[in-house]
């Protein structure tokens, strides 16, 4: 078990590292930084002297190293447009953006369980079928028309939720469902689908056969070995997140990491692009490399060898 | 029983009676809040980041000159309440207001006006008109008892206008000994300033909330206790929250304002926001069509202007006939003749420069801070294509665009591009319009000498005048057109009284209304 | 009278039948028989006969839907089990019948330690807990040979070979005394000398325990050595029972016959052996008659129309074709 958690750490480094070669490059093959950052009267003599502040008249594998280290650091250079620490708005915005997708994570769990449960166990059923239309509006129709709906619905006519902020709990309650509901249809469906696999299997029939009560079939024997697919997806829910996030922070003016994500690509803030990305990088690894973990401990035939 | 409950009334009553008689006690109350799709940078120094910034900033400082909702200087909302200048046009006096104070209680002296200045002649200067200061300004001193001098390394008959809320930033008065002690990165998250509302609170990406002072030398008692800028990408977050009184005045679009006014909101305009106008890519390249005058002005007879604002932008704009923004000082405010529509006439222009058959252009479509502009760019095209003009939008960011127009990645042949920018003056003829600009797309001799002449004129006069010909030039050789301007439209409820958002861009005064 | 005393489990006329969008499947289509108490009985078909429906359908865990028990009785121990509620059946398994599956590498569930699943069976039918519990399982894991017991009680499946998984599951079936236990192909996937013994395993735990065993396998090497009296089912229904001596000296059905024929001889070298031409039919086709006719030597214009009653031929030696 250690032996993995140490190769995968590793891997997730040189991860990283690559992921920080490729934004370096796209970054400026996307276009000129200095010519987007100097204004419509400036000269050649400006253009180059700015080139020489931001050191980009450097060899470009020279410009990388110096990126690398003041990133390892935790400096990402200021922001071109608020002239601020990038690390800084990223540590103002990050966290909003966590205790957002944590509690989109529990509504999207608590609801996708016992519906992806109900339509593996009822399957062919009237539930199962429910089931089925709810998870495919969930998957299809846009976040950003679910944000406007639900504001529509609690803000504007049932007046009992507010339209931004995150004061308090009610702020959570609209754009984590929003979040949620997108997650949920998600797992929903890839849990009743291993939900079913696993039904048929034969420890389930096992189970059965030593007298097991049904409903501890399904909730200790089926569950636990359904949720192992569930959970290899990790990563990719919390990539899904952050992209979710950028809609959904953006109806409800919520101040977070994935607003912060969009504004440093629409304004190509170069600095603020390239700690962004990182950060999100790191924030998938690190998600994978947490779900890896807590793969191996639900599944005993990673954490224990033979 | 029933006697505790008149009881208990009556105390209500008399508590709601004070209530009211507070209100009408000359102190602001409540707390106005304004949804905006975006804070821009979110800083609050004056120099330090864009003029747009303004929209929520003004509120806080005072200019060096005031102007009215037209525009017009004004010396009794000026801090500077006299100035003159010599004949020369090199060195300009002015008188600095006694009695103002900081929002830390520090005086406000000729001593900060001069640092404001000196401050908008540096590089930091990233409000817009660093290259104007920076090239006019030679020294700036004080002298006792209120006077701020200036001296200039060569005329400039608009230094005025650059001090005013007509133009950018630089005119804010920045708190010289604040700065000083504190540094400019602390100045740009703690801000002071001399305006009538004062810095309360910034929650980066959330929204920025202002504080009332209770009087002010300028507005007076202002009307709201709090001002607060609320930070709402979204314009349908934006349109609810206003339908349930979480926000008093959005910033809208045009589609939805329409719902909006239907539903008994106030619509508010601030005319003229944006200039749209179009100019063509490497026109110099003897091989393009578009070098030829004619085939420019066929082009730009081609175009029909009021259709694209009656339709594309449902009316909330106006043509315009310059070829820069509206507001340049020389033509301020009075009406310039525009190209008429006549696809005829573009027809026989093109058929007289040998082009019959028409031949292939390239418009350049990027983003801009109009959402139409795409729009714009359709019709553009397909006004083009009836004349015979095959035109192909190239649609790109205005990053990949940025290298053709600083010549530093080639147009697949002839093209031009619109561009909306903020409707504010325009001096800098040289970085347009110059052979040798970066950004320019004209190598014309006549030209060039023009913009020597403008440069070098040491007169009012001969300044208007100056920037009238090179105006005149540019329409007669179609180096560039006019397409409209745009308002910008706010809906607001019933309750916020109606006022006059002022001229200069990023400037609503905010603090006037209901004065 | 008698009879009944010893009598352990009878399956008169069961039909299961899957209801499919193709149609109706008749899996097991009028199936009978008895197994005494103690006894092994046998079950022998190739694969797709329904002789694994049948164990299911006594276990009453035919897959619903589509599988559903339409017909006949299930009586364990005087009882009819098809008559009992679900909840009662739950305590009739792994208390009263029990069941092994054929495949030891999945029939364990890999997120559970072989000790939680043993105590797991125990708990259930017995209520023991803590220590007794522990104890108890131990000492289950011992009688089916797994050696230092104790440690490989808290081993996972994954860490057990095949062999060693298939006497977990052997200890988890007989945890709770079953009077009968099912075996389905319990050694098909066990190589050859695990299968011996696996099968010795067996016989030792019914020794020791008494417990009625059914065998369900398609193999007649381990009919003959495991069982005392056998059935031969064909598409659905029992073609013929009787003594594993009877099946062996004197197969009458064409369809056991030809099963013989098809068998290695020690005794005898032949160049090829016999196979039996043709498929069996599909179980959703209609057929009124015997199903093996079309692939039979000897069938005649009566096979094609009407299914043939069983015969006694001879004491507990029942055929159901024409030819008796």
């Amino acid at each position: 078990m250690q032996r993995y958690i140490v190769i995968r750490f590793i891997q997730t480094v040189i991860t990283l590292l690559i992921l920080s070669i490729v934004i370096f490059t796209l970054v400026r093959m996307s276009g000129d930084p200095v010519l987007l950052m100097l204004p419509e009267t400036a000269t050649e003599e400006d253009y180059e002297l700015m080139k020489s502040q931001l050191g980009l008249n450097k060899p470009v594998y020279q410009q990388y190293l110096i990126f690398l280290f003041d990133a390892v650091k935790g400096d990402f250079g200021k922001s071109i447009r608020t002239r601020k620490p990038v690390i800084l708005s990223i540590k103002e915005t990050l966290p909003n953006s966590i205790k957002l997708v944590t509690v989109a994570f529990v509504i999207g769990f608590a609801l996708s369980i016992p519906l992806g449960i109900v339509a593996a166990v009822k399957k062919g059923t009237v539930w199962d079928n429910m089931a089925r239309v709810v998870t495919g509006l969930g998957q299809s129709i846009p976040t950003f028309w679910v944000g406007l709906m639900l504001l529509q619905i609690f803000v504007v006519w049932l007046r009992i939720l507010p339209a931004s902020g995150m004061d308090t709990w009610q702020h959570y309650v609209m754009p984590a469902t929003c979040l949620g509901i997108f997650l949920m249809s998600g797992v929903a469906r890839l849990l009743r689908s291993s939900m079913l696999d696993v039904l048929d299997s034969e420890f389930v029939k096992m189970a059965r056969i030593k007298g097991v009560r049904e409903s501890v079939v399904i909730w200790k024997h089926a569950l636990r070995n359904s949720l192992l697919s569930v959970v290899s997806f990790g990563g990719m829910y919390i990539a899904i997140m952050v992209t979710g996030a950028i809609l959904v922070e953006t109806v409800f003016a919520w101040p977070g990491f994935g607003r912060l994500a969009y504004a440093a690509i629409v304004n190509q803030d170069f600095p603020l692009i390239q700690g962004v990305v990182l950060t999100a990088g790191a924030v998938v690894m690190s998600a994978n490399f947490f779900t890896d973990i807590l793969y191996a401990y639900l599944d005993p035939r990673i954490r224990v060898q033979v | 029983m029933r006697k505790t409950a008149s009881i208990l009334a009556l105390v209500i009553s008399l508590m709601l009676l004070f209530n009211t008689s507070a209100c009408f006690a000359n102190e602001p109350s409540g707390e106005l809040k304004i949804g905006l799709p975006t804070l821009y940078d979110q800083t609050f120094h004056p120099i330090w980041g864009t003029l747009y910034r303004r929209q929520y900033m003004e509120p806080m400082y005072d200019y060096i000159i005031g102007v009215d909702a037209d525009g017009k200087y004004v010396s009794e909302q000026s801090v500077a309440y006299k100035w003159e200048r010599t004949d020369d046009l090199l060195t300009w006096t002015f008188y600095i207001r006694k009695g103002i104070k900081f929002h830390n209680g520090d005086d406000l002296t000729n001593e900060d006006v001069r640092y404001t200045l000196e401050q908008a002649a540096t590089k930091k200067n990233n409000a817009g008109s660093q290259s104007d200061f920076m090239e006019h300004i030679a020294k700036v001193e004080t002298m006792a008892p209120d006077k701020v001098v200036v001296s200039l390394k060569k005329p400039w008959p608009t230094f005025i206008n650059a001090l005013t809320a007509l133009n950018g930033a630089e005119g804010l008065i920045q708190p010289k000994k604040y700065i000083e002690e504190k540094g400019d990165d602390y100045f740009m998250s703690h801000p002071v300033g001399s305006g009538p509302y004062k810095f309360f609170e910034w929650k980066e990406g959330v929204h920025v909330k202002f504080v009332a002072q209770d009087t002010h030398w300028r507005v007076g008692t202002p009307k709201y206790k709090y001002l607060t800028f609320q930070l709402m990408p979204e314009e349908g977050s934006r349109d609810a929250a206003l339908r349930v009184g979480e926000l008093d005045i959005i910033s809208v679009g045009m589609d939805r304002s329409k719902r909006l006014k239907k539903d008994g909101f106030v619509l508010q305009e601030k005319k003229d926001g944006l200039y749209v106008g179009l100019m063509w890519i490497q026109q110099f390249q003897s091989d393009f069509p578009i070098n030829n005058k004619k085939v420019r002005e066929a082009l730009v007879y081609a175009i029909d202007k009021k259709t694209i604002v009656d339709y594309i932008l449902a009316g909330s704009g106006r043509v315009v006939g310059t070829a820069t923004s509206m507001f340049t000082w020389a033509i301020e405010y009075k009406p310039y003749p525009h190209t008429p529509y006549d696809p005829e006439k573009a027809k026989q222009l093109l058929t007289e420069a040998g082009f019959p058959k028409g031949f292939t252009m390239y418009l350049y479509s990027f983003v801009t801070k109009l959402p139409e502009t795409k729009l714009i760019n359709e019709a553009i095209a397909s006004y083009w294509e009836a004349v015979g003009v095959k035109t192909k939008l190239l649609e790109m960011d205005y990053s990949a665009f940025k290298p053709v127009w600083t010549k530093k990645a080639e147009p697949p042949g002839p093209a031009a591009f619109i561009l909306a920018w903020p409707n504010r003056p325009v001096y800098s003829w040289r970085h347009m319009y110059a052979s040798d600009a970066l950004y320019s797309h004209t190598k014309d001799p006549v030209m060039d000498q023009l913009i020597g002449d403008f440069e070098s004129e040491t007169s009012s006069e001969g300044y208007i005048e100056g920037a009238r010909k090179i105006m005149d030039y540019v329409l007669e050789n179609a180096y560039a057109t006019g397409i409209c301007t745009t308002h910008e439209l706010h809906a607001m409820s019933k309750d916020v009284p109606v006022w006059e958002m002022g001229k200069g861009v990023g400037s609503y005064r905010w603090e006037y209304i209901g004065k | 009278m008698g009879d009944n005393m010893s009598e352990l489990l009878n399956v008169k006329n069961l039909k299961t039948y899957f209801f499919t969008k193709y149609g109706t499947v008749k899996a097991v289509d009028g199936v009978s028989f008895k197994v005494d108490k103690g006894e092994t009985f046998g079950i022998v078909g190739e694969s797709g006969c329904g002789k694994s429906i049948t164990a299911l359908s006594i276990m009453r865990l035919v897959p619903d839907p589509p599988g559903r028990i339409v017909g006949g009785e299930i009586v364990l121990e005087g009882e009819d089990i098809l008559k009992i509620s679900d909840n009662e059946m739950r305590k009739v398994r792994g208390k009263k019948i029990s069941m092994i599956l054929q495949d030891p590498m999945t029939s364990l569930n890999p997120v559970f330690t072989i000790g939680i699943q043993l105590e797991e069976a125990i708990k259930i039918h017995q209520g023991l807990k803590g220590r007794s519990l522990r104890e108890r399982a131990i000492e289950l894991l011992e009688m089916v040979q797994i050696s230092s017991a104790a440690v490989r009680y808290k081993n996972w499946p994954h860490q057990l070979s095949g062999g060693m998984r298939q006497r977990v599951i052997g200890a988890i079936s007989v945890s709770s005394e079953p009077r009968l236990l099912i075996a389905d192909e319990p050694t098909t996937a066990l190589d050859a000398t695990i299968q011996v013994q696996f099968l010795r395993l067996l016989r030792e735990l019914q020794e020791k325990t008494g417990v009625g065993l059914v065998f369900i396998t398609h193999d007649f090497g381990i009919i003959a050595r495991m069982c005392q009296r056998a059935a031969v089912m064909y598409a659905g229904r029992i073609v013929e029972t009787g003594s594993v001596r009877d099946l062996f000296d004197n197969p009458s059905h064409p369809y056991t016959a030809a099963l013989m024929r098809s068998l290695p001889k020690l005794e005898e070298k032949v160049e090829r052996l016999a196979s039996i031409e043709g498929q069996p039919p599909p179980l959703n086709d209609d057929i009124q008659g015997c199903r093996f006719a079309e692939r039979c030597t000897v069938a005649e214009h009566q096979c094609r129309l009407s299914y043939p009653d069983e015969t006694e031929i001879s004491d507990g030696h029942f055929v159901s074709c024409w030819k008796f």
